[in-house]
């Protein structure tokens, strides 16, 4: 889950960044003679969004799409003060030169209520229909960075002519959300009956180092064709976790905890690695 | 593994870039077929995993307030671990073992053909005093057939109309045959430990363990996880042994478990208190009827003789299905009625399971049966009723 949400957060970066990039090209150089000492952007962003369903599909010997679906996905960055008071995050982005490596660094701060919801996660062979069964759903709310900041640098590899993509990530030291899986219960769909299994999660001082690389010559096996795919090398990774008051059922008749977990200090040895292919 | 798998899902768009440079015949041999493959090498530390039952601070008579602790604890692969991730349609019921009919379903199915994992635990603690050391090992699927996972939408059957349209997960897991994992526990320097395998024979021409129908869901009572479905699984543990070192030590040789047949229905609901402040977890189970061979093997160099019974557990005097209730705590407090064996002193509460149960075992066709013996004769046959009423505990302490 901390994966998928680094991922989500690169992810929307990655796109943010992109639009960035073409407003940089169009501010002329005449209109930059009075800035010094620092440059850069600034953005605040204030979004409340909803996307029926995001999917991944495959192809059964051209018979039948196989769909991995997330419906129902709500992202609101602001909580309930939506359109109300908005408290947008921010973001600085800075070009990073130090000579050895050059990339793209993320300032993040003020993180104070972003939530994510996946209402339902169903899997399909051929059309996706609401009645289909599904793996429940989940949500990360009242994300918040209690004051401090996050960031993200994504970087060219620093040696002359490597390539692939270094990505450092260092979260706030104090990152607070509330995690829920939702069983929809009988209907499989939103009513009153269903019941969660939920925590309240901190993770302190994460931090992480990876590298990004598409890649040749993993061999398939049983095959003499060599198979490219898509590598994270993991250079460091670590950092604590707690869920607290872990809870499941009618939270309105059980109304106490099950008991609260602490994972203290997990590390990712270097050499740690993930290879995605397609088969 | 979900991480993993959503990772891989996130990354998709880029590896269709890389998949859309293979020139046709490149895929000749590829058919029906696609999906995804995951290879990965990885060693984990964690400096400690805690579970804390946290005092009610509106209750000064609340006991809890102790914790469980796994210190050191060390996951990592011996080699590279090879995935693969794929959308499959379901079997009816007389394509599956079990007789769960799954058509029309679609779920994800992971297979492996190596997991070469090790998981060590270098100190288990309950309130700070170790119990020991515990591990699982040398895990392998052997490298003949995979070890595969299906994932199905849908928990189990809560309206009872026999349709899939419930939210939940339902897995399926089979165990090859060839599979073996080493379990031990250490303490001081001696170790227990034991290999795992599901060979039905000393050749390992049948066996395996399959377990179909174990459901996830969140119900009003808390989290429910259905037991399997098992018909005619298999379960041996070889080397069974007590020793200070690989070549010091005892055997208390061979279990084997055979012919294990789980009916379905069974159930545990784990759940939380109702009071707010409150810090417990609560559980609720049934066991659907079940049955096992049951040999210990008497093994030497020279002889296996041999202790079997046919082995059968369900509901109390025949009636209903085996089942218990009760809490879990963690205590902290001194309870002065517990009096530590080694120190002759009030000892400090423990892992605490409160509960009742009720259930019967009925063991038939006992039989010795010295090495080369074939037909021994019969011994008799056991029953027992067994009802464990309200107040009885277990409590758990290290020391």
């Amino acid at each position: 889950m901390r994966t998928l949400l680094k991922l989500v957060i690169i992810n929307s970066l990655l796109v943010l960044v992109c639009m960035k990039a073409v407003a940089l090209e169009s501010i002329a150089e005449n209109t930059l003679r009075d800035v010094t000492g620092q440059e850069g952007i600034r953005a605040e962003l204030n979004y409340k969004a909803t996307i029926g369903r995001a999917y991944f599909e495959t192809t059964d010997n051209d018979l039948n799409d196989n769909s991995f679906n997330l419906n129902n996905i709500s992202i609101d960055t602001d909580g309930s003060h939506h359109g109300i008071d908005d408290r947008p995050i921010k973001m600085d982005v800075d070009v990073i030169n130090n000579g050895f490596i050059s990339g793209l660094g993320i300032h993040i701060t003020e993180v104070n209520d972003l939530d994510i919801v996946v209402e339902s996660v169903t899997v399909a062979s051929g059309a996706v229909s609401e009645t289909d069964a599904s793996y429940g759903g989940f949500s990360l709310t009242n994300i918040n960075d209690n004051g401090g900041f996050a960031d993200v640098n994504i970087l060219a590899k620093g040696a002359d002519g490597a390539e692939g993509l270094r990505i450092n990530i260092n979260l706030a030291e104090k990152l607070s959300l509330n995690w829920a899986y939702t069983d929809n219960g009988p209907d499989s769909s939103v009513t009153t009956d269903d019941y969660s299994l939920s925590a309240n999660v901190i993770l302190s001082n994460v931090t992480g180092e990876n590298n990004i690389d598409v890649v040749g010559g993993e061999v398939d096996e049983g095959s003499l064709n060599p198979v490219g795919g898509l590598r994270l090398n993991i250079v460091s990774l670590s950092g604590d976790i707690t869920l607290d008051k872990i809870q499941a059922g009618d939270t309105s008749v059980l109304q106490g905890s099950m008991g609260r977990i602490e994972i203290n200090n997990y590390q990712l040895s270097p050499e740690s690695y993930l290879t995605v292919q397609g088969i | 593994m979900a991480a993993k798998f959503f990772c891989a899902l996130l990354m998709f768009p880029l590896i269709s870039q890389a998949l859309q440079s293979l020139d046709d015949s490149s895929m000749s041999n590829v058919v029906a077929q696609e999906g995804i493959r995951l290879l990965t090498e990885y060693e984990a530390t964690i400096d400690s995993v805690q579970y804390f039952d946290d005092k009610d601070p509106s209750n000064a008579n609340d006991t809890g307030g102790g914790s469980l602790s796994f210190v050191d604890v060390n996951v990592a692969t011996r080699a590279q671990q090879i995935v693969d991730i794929e959308v499959i349609a379901g079997k009816s019921a007389a394509a599956s073992l079990t007789e769960i009919d799954r058509t029309g379903r679609t779920g994800v199915r992971l297979s492996s053909q190596e997991i070469p994992v090790d998981f060590t635990v270098g100190d288990l603690k309950i309130n700070g005093d170790s119990l020991g050391q515990v591990g699982l090992t040398d895990y392998t699927t052997g490298g003949l057939s995979p070890i595969i996972i299906d994932l199905w939408a849908g928990g189990f059957d809560e309206n009872a109309n026999g349709q899939a349209d419930e939210s939940g997960l339902t897995l399926d897991v089979s165990f090859p045959k060839e599979s073996s994992f080493n379990l031990y526990y250490e303490e001081d320097g001696t170790r227990l430990s034991g290999n795992i395998n599901y060979c039905a024979d000393i050749a390992c021409s049948t066996g395996g363990l399959v377990l179909e129908g174990i459901t996830f869901d969140v119900i009003a009572e808390g989290l429910r996880l259905g037991l399997p479905t098992i018909k005619d699984g298999t379960y041996n543990i070889k080397n069974f042994r007590i020793g200070v070192s690989d070549t010091k030590y005892s055997d208390i040789n061979e279990l084997s478990l055979s012919n294990i047949n789980m009916g379905s229905g069974g159930y545990l609901v784990l759940g939380a208190p109702t009071g707010a402040g409150e810090t417990e977890i609560t559980f609720d189970m049934e066991l659907a009827n079940t049955s096992f061979d049951f040999i210990f093997y008497d093994t030497s160099d020279s002889a296996r003789d041999s202790i079997a019974a046919h082995v059968q557990i369900g509901g109390l005097n025949s009636t209903g299905v085996a089942n218990a209730n009760g809490k879990i705590n963690v205590l902290e407090t001194v309870d002065p009625t517990i009096i530590d064996p080694l120190s002759k002193v009030p000892k400090t509460g423990g892992l605490r399971i409160d509960f009742e149960a009720a259930f019967q075992v009925v063991a038939t066709d006992i039989t010795m049966q010295p090495n080369g013996v074939t037909g021994a004769p019969v011994l008799g046959s056991f029953e027992l009723n067994l009802q464990i009423l309200n107040g009885s505990y277990l409590e758990v302490m290290g020391h």
